[in-house]
């Protein structure tokens, strides 16, 4: 459990990410289509698993509202895998992560072609190549 | 059909890409949509292809991407495609010129590789 600080910390830290496993992906993928790799960034030159910005967790979670995300979080659970008209809020749950982490990507790349600095633009140059292709 | 391995596209070619944003050579929309392509973990043939985004495109054979071209820049094979098969060569040749300038051949005419023609993604 964290503390009030830590809470706070992970709340604020845009670059705290979750990882799905390429496995567990897969998974996903099969129910629910390709458009679970489009919540974040795929590793598609690596280990074939997905990084997924907390923020955009918590910004679909907050447009989401309680009930559809617990409905949400029930459907992702369930052991037998659901038909998609049966798991709406999952998939409603998977477009909204999805839309967010795009607004994060697209601002990624305004700042880049913003930016003036070498240091910075060759930062933001390989942040945009991970995001793209992966690690 | 095989997928795509993005191992074997090397970083600077990734890098080059990039740049190429920061440039306003290749837009933000166009970025996206390669990401989304990616993303569909896409099925390519066995032989020669390319993929158009709009202000690059991406060329590769069978699994492996080789690079990306802009988007005036025909890849070697591109025009052929507009021709029925059995015309492909010889319609390739009488353009060859031209296109062997645009991927920074030689002017001297080559045998015709049979990678001439591509698949269109």
């Amino acid at each position: 459990m964290p503390t009030f600080i830590q809470f706070l910390e992970e709340l604020t830290d845009t670059e705290r990410a979750i990882t799905i496993p390429a496995d567990e992906l897969d998974r996903l993928a099969e129910r629910f289509g390709d458009r679970v790799r489009l919540m974040g960034r795929w590793n598609a030159s690596g280990d074939g698993s997905l990084e997924i910005p907390m923020a955009a967790i918590l910004e679909a979670a907050n447009q989401l509202g309680r009930q559809a995300l617990a409905q949400a979080v029930q459907e992702l659970k369930a052991e037998q895998f659901a038909e998609l008209l049966e798991a709406p809020s999952s998939i409603c749950l998977i477009e909204k992560i999805s839309e967010a982490y795009r607004r994060h990507f697209r601002a990624l790349m305004s700042r880049y072609q913003n930016a003036s600095d070498s240091t910075e633009m060759t930062q933001l140059r390989d942040q945009l190549v991970r995001e793209v292709f992966g690690e | 059909m095989p997928r795509i391995h993005w191992h074997s596209l090397p970083l600077r070619v990734k890098q080059h890409l990039i740049e190429r944003l920061h440039d306003r050579e290749i837009t933000q929309d166009s970025l996206e949509a390669l990401k989304t392509w990616i993303s569909s973990n896409p099925e390519v043939p066995e032989g020669p292809w390319w993929k158009d985004f709009g202000t690059f495109k991406l060329a590769g054979e069978g699994r492996y991407p080789k690079t990306f071209l802009t988007k005036d820049q025909a890849a070697f094979w591109e025009e052929a495609l507009t021709r029925p098969p059995r015309h492909n060569c010889e319609y390739l040749r009488s353009r060859l010129v031209t296109v062997s300038c645009q991927v920074g051949r030689g002017p001297r005419m080559p045998r015709i590789p049979p990678q001439c023609l591509a698949v269109v993604l």
